[in-house]
């Protein structure tokens, strides 16, 4: 535990990886999980064909996977990629001692709603 | 016969911010689509759900309906890419953030 | 040239799950580069697809709705799709469950290269 890094308060997990796709460092629930790393690099591959005139090519530097109690933060950054795994529950403090997780908290639930709209729907 | 999927599709896209938005069967194939979206970007979107399906096993995901279909968001400037699956369909939405009178 | 294309292909074929071949010939059928998953295609069907697509194409032109660019056939362990970007025919052949809408959002992704594939066929 002493070793593993605090990337942001509320974190249950996170990996560190190069832009193959190599695993440089992880820790917490994503400790050695190289199946979850593949399924990341498998995810930005795709990224990478979506739509150009909206999105050009690589230029999406960030995703966010949200399920509800907690969600995953990818972030690509200086030929990196890091992902972290957060709690929601804890967000309450997070929000107000960090401003990077206050963001990430008002996204996700920005998506939230959206995913309820969708609901709807079906 | 879509009416309802029409109509669906004009509620998503009258909200704040909201560029364009479609809908996506089991096949990746473009059901509907409102706005300033390509149907063509039914099939990778539905691509990153069935990928992102396979980060968390089944076993590990709780009895939330939320749980078992993550939102997911790609951001890219002031813009953001929302996938959401829900059973069969898969929706999807772009979104721009315009000059807001606040901070940013 | 023809190592760049074969690897941004078989890139293709990994990147959409279920997808078995991608096949591109010219209009008699004639193969010009086919990258595949190890298993599962039945490689002696294919020869006949192809001039059976050229002729299935050359109909559904004939319906009055403009040129036929794409037909998807569905089987019930199979699903085929073919392109017609003349002079080249491009197969993809794909599990039923594989995801037919971005084997078709593929199509403009590979444009730029089956460019150099023409220019090779029309010399």
């Amino acid at each position: 535990m002493d070793k593993e890094k605090i990337i942001a308060p509320n974190q249950i997990g996170y990996l560190i990886m190069k832009d193959d796709g190599g695993v440089l460092d992880s820790g917490g629930d994503l400790k050695n999980d190289v199946r979850s790393a593949n399924v990341i690099m498998g995810l930005l591959n795709l990224t990478e064909s979506i739509d150009e005139d909206f999105m050009p090519n690589s230029s999406c530097e960030r995703i966010t996977i949200d399920y509800g109690q907690h969600y995953y933060s990818i972030c690509m950054s200086n030929r990196r990629i890091y992902v972290v795994k957060l709690s929601k529950t804890h967000t309450q403090n997070g929000a107000t001692s960090s401003s990077s997780s206050s963001t990430s908290y008002n996204d996700a639930a920005e998506g939230n709603n959206i995913g309820s709209s969708s609901t709807v729907m079906a | 016969m879509e009416t309802q999927l029409e109509k669906v599709l004009s509620d998503i896209v009258t909200q704040q911010d909201t560029v364009g938005a479609l809908l996506a069967n089991r096949q990746g194939l473009c059901l509907g689509a409102k706005g300033d979206i390509n149907p063509n970007v039914s099939g990778i979107g539905m691509a990153i759900s069935d990928q992102v399906a396979a980060l968390e096993p089944k076993s590990a995901v709780s009895t939330q309906p939320e749980a078992r279909h993550p939102t997911i968001c790609l951001y890219s400037g002031n813009r953001r890419c929302v996938i959401q699956r829900n059973g069969e369909i898969t929706g999807i939405i772009y979104k721009q953030h315009t000059a807001a009178p606040a901070s940013d | 040239m023809s190592d760049d294309i074969k690897k941004y292909f078989n890139g293709l074929l990994e990147k959409v799950s279920g997808l078995h071949v991608i096949q591109i010939t010219d209009r008699d059928g004639v193969p010009l580069l086919r990258v595949s998953q190890e298993k599962n295609v039945d490689f002696a069907l294919m020869p006949s697809f192809i001039p059976t697509f050229t002729t299935a194409c050359d109909q559904a032109s004939k319906l009055g709705l403009g040129r036929n660019k794409t037909i998807i056939s569905m089987y019930s362990n199979y699903q085929v799709v073919q392109m017609n970007k003349l002079p080249l025919i491009l197969t993809f052949v794909g599990s039923e469950n594989c995801n037919t809408g971005h084997i078709l959002a593929l199509e403009h992704q590979v444009d730029g290269y089956l460019e150099d594939i023409k220019q090779a066929v029309t010399e």
